[in-house]
């Protein structure tokens, strides 16, 4: 495995490949300042850099030699635009490198040694790319989830469970961090204890979080996997970067599902993305009468495959496993063992949710974990009675206290410990159980 | 010609003595008050001519001048129409100033004479220095309930008259009927609801703020609505203070004059903010914050309050007591209420079963912003309430379904609780301080571990934690273990503490 997104890395200096600066700039520092110009796409960004490093690329933007396109004839902005070489000779690239490197963002251009191979070999690639995190997540199968933002509940719950489910599997989640859909795929993804981390793709700059509700989301994907965008830091969400990101997305993955569409929308742009490369996709079944799911029930009526659990997805990469997996080994603590200390309640799930099943040569978890030997369930009564009071959607805490008619104190000490055994998920006021039986 | 009566005017919650002057004297004839009089205050002058001639009496064809003392304070109400018809009768010779040495008189007068209730009466006899008060029968009791003064009625002016002339004897204090008592709904209506009863025992045992969060129809109000009867009955001192409060408010008493069950206040979510805390009139009328004071403040349909009038109780919150200032006076109004809420959980209504919810994303977000973070916080308690499930409303043999735990059940473990707490020097465990918490409320090793795991995990800030130790102090002392709080109910206070709207917008 190529060593790319190791953090500790030196990138500046010496050590770096392709040390062809007047100041020590790696080509890479000349990357981000060319996307960093006004008004340029991935389209331009890749013609210029198909033949020639970024460092030339840049020395002939100076020059003038390389000019700001003029404005098509249809193009209603008609005041002055700003040349490129005038911009170029006013930006501090060797400030702005440091900037970027201070904020732990790495950057990769057409060509260049970083350069992921799912993007390069494509028909429209980006001409740089920057992202934060780990790029290794790229080695795994990749399954985009995509899907509307005016989602319902019903189609939340499937995203989540599947982002959860196929980040269990090893599977890479890939989704446009956006609210509705995208956003529940990632939180289900984050939430799988053995899980690969998901990767975010974003139309705007990775140091940018848009929706900003879903900033503390970005962090987190960017911690277990990585935030990519074409988008050189600083810049804001453009409206026309979203179709761009949702050909990223599908470039990247080996399935796109789309779990709930309205009859158009940037799902759909995903989906004939999709189509143009080649890459399959399966649409998430939803109620004929819901108008979030117009759009994937019209894909299904026009053969796409369903997507009715992780089982279906993981078919579609070639893994041909029973779904739901046979029953996992299971803890074989009682419930006072686990209870007296935090961590021993940590170590608990980890083993709990290691996987149990092994998985293909080409997905097996990179950490894998040894597969502990399959034991019996050894839950206590009340903890049975618990467990299945609650259902495989969030139920509320007063539906599980009515259906076990067992007293606050007991219920919330069975309650916790089954969330720290990892079968039941605490959300708020809401449970989840998340084992498989 | 000249005579002077002391009575009292309210502001706020509070008397305050006034001094009302008469004087006649030749001239033109008129009637003139001075002495800062509000609009009420002013006309006393045309009902007091009307009583006076009502009750047989002259009226002096002169030039009669009312000060109100001291004059730089503004009067209001029509509490000083008997002081003003009695000073008149003196100050004509028709009564002697010994006939009312150490005495002072409040009440609005009819046309006829009769003596009328005013709003306030407690705290204004609170307020004077004379060792016999006079005021309308109506309110007898309440001015008798403070216990410092000699209380004495009349019917109307003329029997007022021939009592102080001494020719009549001093009717005998009306004997309360005993009106029956309003009964509190019972909990043992409530069908079902482990979560909800529980939430509701806490709260009142430990003076807990409760959020209960539901789709219509499952019981919000009426959990809501028993939490009172679960309260013990007012202290003397809260009794005195609460009914001062409900009097000045203008609001009806109870027959003995003073209130002993705690209060229950739901204003209407259409309320304005100063409503809700006090102010508005001349007089400073209380808000409802103030007249559930030591009581239960319900806010149904939370999320329907404008944003506005619901950060207006953050600070009575915190302090329990709100300054209300306005540009002639500011007054502090007590506030230390239970503040119990109830919302939906979504615009629809339905959000707490997936897929039941017709809302859209933006729609849910929107919906619990409405009540803001920092307001959020400060409910100890929150918790979802489902509907009933139907073999808990129809059970199989109704004969044979076991009878649910009554009020007077519950009642008695709460007043335990609070005896506990008041053993303590606070009233209830909400208000335990901070720093008093690891002696009041030490942890078993394995109730610390439960807080230390979710703390570590970042699903609990410092002033969470804070709140969940009283809450589990209080979930110990309802079970009657004393001793350092153990894992159950650290366990149970986290699970009544969770956040009710997360769930719903992301479930993960």
């Amino acid at each position: 495995m190529r060593s790319i997104g190791s953090p500790e890395r030196p990138i500046h200096g010496c050590h770096g490949p392709g040390m062809t600066g007047p100041d020590n700039l790696p080509p890479e520092a000349y990357a981000a300042a060319l996307a960093d110009l006004p008004g340029i796409g991935p389209a331009r960004l890749v013609a210029l850099l198909r033949d020639a490093s970024p460092e030339m690329v840049w020395q002939q933007v100076l020059s003038g030699d390389v000019r700001r396109p003029e404005p098509s004839p249809g193009s209603r902005r008609t005041g002055y635009r700003v040349a490129w070489a005038e911009v170029a000779t006013r930006r501090n690239i060797d400030r702005r490198w440091d900037e970027i490197r201070k904020a732990k963002i790495r950057v990769a251009y057409l060509n260049g040694p970083e350069f992921p191979a799912a993007l390069a070999g494509d028909a429209e690639p980006p001409g740089v790319l920057f992202w934060i995190g780990d790029l290794a997540v790229l080695d795994r199968p990749c399954v985009a989830i995509v899907g509307t933002r005016q989602c319902t509940g019903y189609g939340r719950a499937v995203a989540t469970e599947l982002g959860h489910d196929l980040a269990d599997c090893g599977v890479c989640v890939v989704s446009g961090l956006a609210l509705g859909i995208d956003g529940a795929a990632h939180q289900g993804a984050l939430t799988a204890v053995a899980a690969t981390g998901p990767l975010g793709v974003a139309a705007s700059a990775v140091d940018r979080p848009y929706p900003r509700r879903h900033a503390e989301l970005w962090v987190r994907v960017a911690a277990s996997g990585a935030v990519i965008s074409e988008a050189a830091p600083g810049q804001p969400a453009q409206s026309w970067r979203f179709p761009a990101r949702n050909r990223l997305i599908a470039a990247l993955a080996r399935v796109v599902v789309v779990v709930e569409s309205h009859v158009a929308g940037g799902s759909m742009l995903t989906v004939a993305a999709a189509a143009d490369r080649g890459v399959e996709v399966l649409a998430v079944p939803g109620p004929v009468n819901s108008p979030a799911s117009i759009g994937t029930n019209q894909l299904l009526h026009e053969g796409v495959g369903p997507a009715r659990h992780a089982g279906d997805v993981l078919a579609a990469l070639g893994d041909l496993r029973s779904w739901p997996p046979p029953a996992r080994p299971a803890a074989t603590s009682t419930s006072t063992a686990s209870r007296s200390s935090g961590s021993k309640i940590r170590q608990r799930s980890s083993t709990v949710n290691g996987s149990g099943t092994p998985l293909p040569e080409s997905m097996a978890p990179g950490q894998g974990a040894p597969v502990p030997p399959a034991r019996g369930r050894n839950l206590g009564t009340p903890e049975l009675r618990v467990l299945r009071s609650i259902d495989r959607t969030p139920t509320p805490t007063s539906l599980i206290a009515d259906r076990t008619g067992l007293p606050i104190g007991p219920l919330s000490v069975v309650l916790l410990h089954l969330e720290g055994l990892g079968v039941v998920r605490g959300e708020g006021a809401w449970w989840e159980r998340c084992d498989r039986e | 010609m000249l005579a002077t009566v002391p009575s009292a005017t309210l502001l706020g919650v509070d008397g305050w003595p006034i001094t009302v002057e008469v004087h006649i004297s030749n001239g033109l004839p008129g009637f003139t008050v001075v002495g800062l009089p509000d609009a009420s205050c002013r006309e006393a002058r045309d009902r007091v001519r009307a009583a006076l001639l009502s009750s047989g009496q002259r009226w002096e064809n002169r030039r009669v001048t009312v000060n109100l003392a001291p004059t730089g304070m503004r009067k209001s109400g029509a509490g000083l129409d008997l002081p003003v018809a009695v000073a008149l009768l003196v100050a004509a010779d028709v009564l002697h100033s010994y006939d009312i040495e150490g005495m002072a008189f409040m009440g609005e007068l009819g046309l006829d004479g009769s003596l009328r209730p005013i709003p306030g009466v407690l705290a204004m006899v609170d307020a004077v220095r004379e060792p016999v008060v006079v005021v309308p029968p109506a309110c007898y009791t309440e001015a008798a309930a403070l216990g410092r003064h000699e209380v004495r009625t009349a019917t109307n002016l003329r029997q007022l008259t021939d009592c102080l002339q001494g020719r009549r004897r001093w009717a005998s204090p009306p004997t309360p009927s005993e009106g029956q008592v309003e009964a509190e709904p019972d909990l043992a209506d409530v069908r079902g609801q482990m979560l909800g009863r529980s939430a509701v025992e806490v709260s009142a045992a430990g003076g807990h703020h409760l959020l209960l969060v539901g789709p219509p129809g499952a019981g919000k109000s009426m959990l809501a609505r028993r939490l009172p009867g679960l309260l013990p009955p007012l202290t003397p001192a809260e009794a005195l203070a609460t009914t001062r409060i409900h009097s000045a408010a203008g609001l009806p008493l109870p027959v003995s004059g003073v209130l002993r069950r705690p209060p229950f206040r739901a204003p209407h979510h259409g309320a304005s903010a100063v409503s809700l805390v006090g102010g508005g009139t001349a007089s400073m009328r209380p808000g409802e914050i103030s007249c559930a004071n030591f009581g239960v403040l319900f806010l149904d349909e939370l999320a329907e309050f404008p944003a506005a009038v619901l950060d207006t109780l953050r600070q009575p919150l915190e302090e329990g007591a709100i300054r209300v200032c306005r540009a002639r006076a500011s007054v502090t109004f007590p506030a230390q209420f239970l503040l119990v809420a109830a919302m939906n959980p979504c615009p629809c209504g339905d959000g707490l079963t997936p897929g039941s919810c017709r809302c859209g994303d933006h729609a849910r977000v929107r919906y619990s912003a409405r009540v803001s973070g920092p307001l959020l916080d400060r409910f100890d308690l929150r918790v979802t309430v489902d509907r009933p499930e139907i073999a808990q409303l129809l059970p199989d043999l109704p004969g044979l379904s076991t009878p649910e735990e009554s009020s007077a059940v519950v009642a008695e473990r709460v007043t335990n609780a609070r005896q506990i707490a008041a053993a303590r020097g606070v009233r209830c465990n909400a208000e335990l301080p901070a720093p008093a918490l690891d002696e009041m409320a030490p942890l078993t090793p394995a109730a610390r571990s439960v807080l230390e795991a979710r703390l570590r995990q970042g699903r609990l800030s410092a002033r969470g934690l804070h709140r969940v130790r009283r809450v589990a102090r209080t979930l110990a002392d309802l079970a009657g273990r004393p001793g350092p709080i153990d894992e159950e109910d650290v366990c149970a206070a986290l699970v009544l503490r969770s956040d009710p709207f997360t769930g719903a917008t992301v479930p993960a």
